[in-house]
């Protein structure tokens, strides 16, 4: 105990020298004593009350009293207690504290961040929804973004794969835009820009804050249509003192739902059985004969029942790393924060690995009462392997009657000598693709405040970001089939986005009335450079590094592009009686983007704010202890189009001359429109937030419709000019739906506490107009009346059944083909019998996530649900509509006499029209998380000098309820060849400590 | 805590992961090898052998022979518990079934030139096949028809695909060239190779008609200056199907027909350059067209003769007597010569 109090006094003072923060406390030990309550007056027994930063803390008795002593003036006491809010209150000469604490749901007081300023949210007028960090910590996804799937209402977020280091997608309320992005903005620390949040570890966030309606986003102008996520680092806290937390897990992954192929589990003799009847059906029962039906080493296998699962052996476990440490202190004029994390996550397949590592720092100081300043810095460094391309898919191929291994036990590159498909292991070697990123984002500032209510900030702040994409692809890959030459290829690109804000605000109280104003000018200016290369016969294996070595350089290229943009805004919240609340907001933005008139726009929005439970005839309904009504309207562009849009370009062209010809220049097809303008979307939103039962259960409901007008669309021109096309803005689109969130405090008891937050999302997407003149573009499989993607294709009717033998025969089909509907009945399948099937986004989508306390344990159930869509699938049309000699294909009831499935085609039935089978159901309900986690007892914790201990043991990923063929109905839809992953399950364990 | 841990995962392990694993290998059956070999023995004791008319060759008698060793073969690896799939078994009465068919087939019959009679040609694997000869005329173009009469019996090909007509070219050049009329599966199909990118087809097929021994007149018909359809099959003068061109590049550039440019071959029963695409059957009349045929001249040709004298034909050949000479076999143009390669015969008309 002794060498323990040494050692933890050294760690202390080491801390404290590195941040050369040294606080020094000389005073006289004071008593404090208090009754602690809940919001209705009622006694709250066993709350613990514990000076911060010290071992010293009481707990409350049965009638809610305590009485502590603490140190001195200044010292904080921290009252927490199950189901509550932690309240912390500074002890000054009052010696008699009696608080009341707050339910653990949605408070008034919570603080939204709005962009340029912050506001409580019972000042709220629009549409916005915060996650804290703690919430994203508790999701313990490496990506963000992804956590804010059934967490924050009107978001859906697309996976494109479950690899480490997969790239992802929001959409905010639906697609606005049909030919261009529909990502939202990101304001990473004051920094607008598209690059996501990958870069960034759940650990360093302090809150995320997604601005839903127009009269939100306004404020962002031409760049908010698509909806805003503000990103909000952990940063300096004006704390007085210095603490340290450190969040670390290790977890194991494993796949799971790994897809039910023919002859897995070692049951080859399934595979043996569908290969003969394939060959039977398509080739005859001749066909068994020759000598490719099986080869003697495949003979040989089945005898001796020597099956090959392969997708469990080219996957395995793979470790899920995380630590983070961050600290914060400070004094009363300066205050610091700092973190460092790392991450690794491995994929289940080959090489697949993503690796961050990330450290933050954010100092502020006061010089005077007036004058502050700060600067903070974020960075990250991440570095994924993407994996081997074709080595997963080559895995679903292989049957099980195939070995991985030669004669001596080796593994070897031809692994079915009838089939074109190589072995897994051997592109896992040979063919790698890794990218290595690095992201900083820099901010420093200076506020001065002239007046108590009157502040001026200035704020600089730079973005960089780089990555490098290196691909190597060896001789013995699938792509060069042992006997072609290697190929190397490397790409690499720059960003820098440099923003200068400079921001006054207003914030006065005149009796009834209160009035925050904010007036902003600001210029940003990004560039964006790049190049790319590629080598073929390399003499050496130097992957891609040296591909000057190659014996061919081909497709060298490079880039560079800049735009500005020059903003002024005006926001002002007023209120009156804190009951009415109105915000106005204007952004006038100039961009480098757009041409002439049309560079300079104006988005206005207007919104109201009602709180009915402040009227007089709410005001004494205890039931109701929430109320406003919110209504808003705004408008607000999308910047994110193509910075050369409104040029005529010359684009280059190789005539020939001599051997190798010139370079020359030429018009292109493309004529430039100086016309163009921003696409511009407005939206009107109906919201209520709501609590009852002294917000025991709360919430909010909004409804929006959401318009986008001058959608920037290429149109063919004639060719007499030498152009074939224009860009012109010419289309419609609109989006309407309904967002709810609940969050009810189901059990509230001192030993027992259960709280649920329910979120639903449900959008309504469609075109309303094209080009002006109310047609469909079918070749774009665009159609007026519905949404921007959709399935247009046969609608499968079933399979051709015995009985229906001479119908069958009249579209030509047998008995046992895929049965499509004959739209137009003339007995004739073609493209007028195609329909519109579905659209690729769901119906709805809902987050329900379960929370307990129980003593010191905490139980963490977590609910998303996804409904509705129909999507196109490769991997499900590939493996069940392909029926090769002498690959594998999905284990499901294809049709047989016997077995009359009317999903799947007979096997070697070559059947038409199976495009139907990647058609399918987006519909999934999962159980994400489970953790369990248990925290010291602070009586404990005191002891060992210690504010915080808390283990956690979680799976991810435990129950998937879908009907898709797939690992996981998430990325319906992945890239079958370049993105095709498997579903991990992950079981991790996990430590916080705080210090 | 670890226990309730260890326990917690297990259960989640074993419920989100639990397969059926079970399998069971069916009973062989060795009925076959014992029928085909009293089959065989029975064929070889009762048939005569010789070298005239009436007779079996001798040694068609041997490899009658060898046939039932083999059968005595396999029943011998039966008793020996040798075989452990069902196909293995198969196979060696497959393969007894098709010496049968051999032996059958070597009955001697010698027809005088002009006897009327009909040809079979034994295709699978690739015994047997008519060449046309190799002309640019037969690569077709823009619109052209191809229409014959054509009759096979149960089990007449074996491949994956099964070539009636063809000069279909899918090694020689980076696209694929020429059209074939097909089988696959159940369907039977038309081919034509598209471009300029690089394999693609053109392609579709249609339930065959299953009516094995009967004649059957098929007529494909190729026209790139229509909206739809531009692809179409005619049986017994019947639109049989239709197909548009939806065949388009990467970059969303219709594709069209591109006739052969290396190997100009026209070739029946077997494909020119893959000659593993096989089939076995008859063939009485065969007629190509500069042009498409319209369904009423389809019908109209279906039921008449041509003279070689029409001006959009581009060759005829009539099979329904026995020819002079089975290596110059005159077209009714007069421009080409047809010969038989490999095993075919021709049985005489009742």
């Amino acid at each position: 105990m002794k060498n323990y109090k040494h050692m933890k006094h050294k760690i202390y003072t080491i801390a404290l020298l590195l941040f050369m923060t040294p606080v020094i406390i000389f005073a006289q030990e004071l008593k404090v004593s208090g009754v602690v309550t809940d919001s209705e007056n009622i006694p709250l027994p066993g709350v613990n009350v514990v000076v911060k930063g010290t071992a010293i803390g009481t707990a409350t008795d049965a009638n809610g009293t305590y009485s502590i002593k603490v140190p001195a003036k200044g010292s904080i006491l921290v009252f927490s207690f199950i189901g509550m809010l932690d309240e912390e209150i500074i002890v000054n000469d009052e010696l008699k504290i009696n608080i009341s604490l707050i339910s653990d749901i949605l408070s008034m007081e919570e603080v939204y961040v709005i962009g340029y300023g912050t506001v409580k949210k019972k000042d709220l007028t629009g549409s916005i929804e915060s996650i804290s960090g703690d919430k994203l910590q508790e999701a313990m996804n490496t990506n963000i973004t992804e956590s804010l799937n059934g967490r924050v209402s009107g978001v859906v977020v697309s996976k494109s794969s479950n690899k480490p280091g997969a790239s992802m997608s929001v959409q905010i309320r639906g697609l606005n835009s049909i030919n261009f992005s529909n990502e939202p903005l990101y304001v990473i620390d004051g920094v607008p820009s598209y690059s996501g949040m990958k870069h960034i570890n759940s650990a360093d966030i302090e809150s995320i804050d997604i601005l839903k309606d127009a009269s939100s986003c306004a404020i962002y102008g031409s760049r908010g249509a698509n909806g805003v996520v503000i990103v909000t680092t952990k940063g300096a806290n004006n704390r007085k003192g210095f603490n340290i937390e450190y969040n670390g897990s290790v977890g194991i992954k494993t796949p799971t739902r790994i897809p039910d192929m023919i002859g897995n589990y070692g049951n080859g003799d399934e595979y043996v059985d569908y290969r003969t009847a394939l060959w039977k059906k398509v080739y005859g029962d001749a066909s068994l004969s020759r000598p490719d039906f099986l080869t003697p080493d495949e003979k040989t296998r089945i005898k001796n029942g020597e099956y090959y699962d392969w997708l469990r052996e080219v996957s395995g476990t793979a470790m899920v790393t995380n630590h983070n440490i961050n600290s914060s202190g400070g004094n009363e004029s300066t205050s610091y924060s700092f973190g460092l994390g790392y991450t690794q996550d491995q994929g289940v397949v080959g090489d697949e690995n993503f690796e961050r590592v990330t450290a933050n720092v954010r100092v502020e100081h006061k010089f005077t009462s007036k004058l502050k300043t700060g600067v903070s810095s974020y960075i990250s460094n991440n570095k994924t392997n993407h994996g081997a391309q074709a080595a997963l898919i080559n895995a679903y191929f292989i049957p099980p009657i195939a070995s991985p291994y030669d004669e001596n036990g080796e593994y070897t590159f031809i692994v079915q000598p009838t089939s074109s498909r190589i072995s897994p292991f051997f592109q896992i070697e040979n063919n790698i693709s890794e990218t290595e990123a690095f992201y900083s984002n820099f901010t420093g500032f200076i506020e001065y405040k002239p007046l108590t209510e009157l502040s001026l900030k200035s704020q600089v702040a730079y973005q960089y970001d780089n990555d490098t994409y290196g691909e190597w692809i060896g001789v013995y890959t699938q792509q060069k089939l042992g006997i072609n030459p290697t190929e190397a290829y490397r790409s690499e690109g720059k960003n820098n986005n440099l923003v200068w804000d400079n921001i006054a605000t207003y914030n006065k109280k005149f009796g009834i009335h209160k009035l925050n104003a904010i007036g902003l000018f600001s210029m940003q200016k990004d560039t964006h450079m790049g190049s790319h290369m590629r080598g073929e016969d390399l003499p050496y294996e130097s992957y891609w590094h040296a591909i000057g070595t190659a014996s061919d350089i081909r497709d060298v290229d490079s880039y560079y592009w800049e735009s500005s943009m020059i903003s002024y805004m005006l926001r002002a919240n007023y209120s009156l009686l804190d009951k009415y609340m109105l915000t106005v907001t204007g952004r006038y933005d100039g961009t480098s983007r757009l041409k002439d008139d049309n560079q300079w726009g104006f988005m206005p929005s207007v919104a109201l704010g009602w709180q009915i439970k402040n009227e007089p005839f709410l005001e004494n309904v205890d039931a109701i202890s929430n109320m406003k009504l919110r209504l808003s309207y705004g408008k607000s562009g999308n910047n994110n189009i193509g910075h050369d849009l409104t040029w005529t370009k010359l684009v280059q062209s190789k005539y020939a001359f001599g051997s190798s010809g010139v370079n020359g220049f030429g018009l292109g097809s493309e004529l430039g429109n100086n016309d163009l303008k921003w696409e511009m979307t407005s939206e009107y939103n109906i919201g209520l937030d709501y609590g009852l039962f002294d917000s025991r259960i709360s919430g909010t409901i909004d409804a929006y419709s959401r318009t986008t007008e001058d959608l920037i669309m290429k149109r063919s021109i004639s060719t007499v000019n030498g152009f074939n096309s224009v860009y012109q803005n010419i289309g419609t689109t609109s989006n309407k739906g309904i967002e709810l969130g609940l969050n009810t405090v189901n059990i509230s008891k001192p030993d027992f506490y259960w709280k649920t937050t329910f979120t639903f999302s449900l959008n309504r997407n469609k075109i309303v107009d094209l080009y002006g003149d109310d047609t469909d573009d079918l070749g774009n499989r665009w159609f007026i009346g519905k949404p921007i993607s959709v399935l247009y294709d046969f609608n499968q009717l079933g399979i051709w059944q015995t009985e229906e033998e001479a119908e069958a025969a009249k579209y030509g089909q047998s008995v046992g083909h895929i049965k499509v509907e004959d739209v137009n009945g003339d007995y004739s399948l073609d493209e007028k019998d195609f329909q519109i099937i579905g659209a690729p986004m769901p119906d709805w989508t809902a987050g329900f996530i379960n929370n307990f306390k129980y003593k010191n344990f905490d139980l963490l159930i977590d609910i998303y649900a996804r409904i509705g869509g129909v999507y196109r699938d490769e991997f499900s049309f590939m493996f069940t509509a392909w029926d090769n000699e002498h690959w594998n294909k999905l284990d499901v009831e294809y049709w047989t006499p016997e077995n009359r499935s009317n999903k799947y085609q007979q096997v070697g039935a070559v059947s038409y029209y199976t495009q139907v089978l990647g058609q399918v159901s987006g519909t999934f309900v999962k159980i994400r998380t489970i953790t369990l986690g248990y925290e010291l007892n602070k009586s404990f914790l005191q002891k060992i000098k210690l504010d915080d201990v808390r283990f956690y043991a979680a799976v991810q990923n435990p129950f998937t309820f879908t009907n898709y063929l797939g690992s996981d109905p998430e990325i319906i839809g992945e890239n079958v060849y370049s993105q095709l992953s498997l579903y991990p399950m992950t079981f991790t364990l996990g430590l916080k400590v705080k210090f | 805590m670890k226990r309730i841990y260890f326990v917690l995962c297990m259960l989640i392990f074993t419920l989100s992961a639990c397969e059926d694993n079970n399998s069971s290998r069916p009973e062989l059956k060795f009925d076959c090898l014992y029928s085909f070999m009293d089959d065989m023995q029975n064929i070889r004791d009762t048939s005569t052998f010789g070298q005239e008319d009436g007779t079996y060759p001798y040694e068609n008698g041997i490899l009658l022979d060898y046939g039932i060793e083999d059968i005595q073969l396999a029943i011998s690896m039966a008793n020996a518990d040798q075989f452990f799939l069902q196909y293995e078994i198969d196979n060696y009465c497959i393969e007894s079934q098709k010496v049968i068919d051999d032996f059958e087939s070597s009955y001697q019959i010698t027809l005088e030139p002009g006897t009327p009679a009909e040809l079979k040609i034994y295709g699978i694997d690739g015994k047997g096949r008519i060449e046309f000869g190799s002309d640019p005329a037969f690569t077709g173009s823009d619109a052209f028809t191809v229409e014959s009469w054509m009759k096979y019996d149960e089990g007449f090909y074996e491949f994956a695909i099964g070539d009636f007509i063809a000069t279909f070219d899918n090694f020689n050049a980076p696209t694929y060239e020429g059209w074939m009329i097909n089988f696959m599966g159940d369907n039977l199909r038309s081919t034509i190779g598209m471009g300029p990118q690089n394999a693609r087809v053109l392609e579709f097929g249609s339930i065959y008609p299953k009516n094995y021994g009967s004649w059957n007149h098929i007529a494909m018909v190729y026209d790139a200056s229509l909206d739809e359809q531009q692809l179409k099959m005619y049986l017994n003068g019947e639109l049989f199907f239709g197909k548009t061109n939806d065949i388009y590049d990467g970059a969303g550039v219709i594709q069209s027909y591109q006739p052969n440019t290396v190997n100009m071959n026209m070739w029946a029963f077997q494909e020119p350059t893959d000659l593993a695409r096989c089939m076995t059957g008859y063939m009485k009349k065969f007629r190509m067209w500069d042009g498409a045929k319209s369904m009423d001249e389809i019908n109209n040709l279906m039921n008449s003769d041509v003279t070689g004298t029409e001006s959009d034909i581009i060759c005829a050949w009539d099979f329904i007597a026995m020819p002079e000479n089975i290596e110059d076999i005159p077209d009714k143009t007069g421009k080409f010569s047809a010969k038989i390669v490999g095993k075919h015969k021709w049985f005489p008309i009742d």
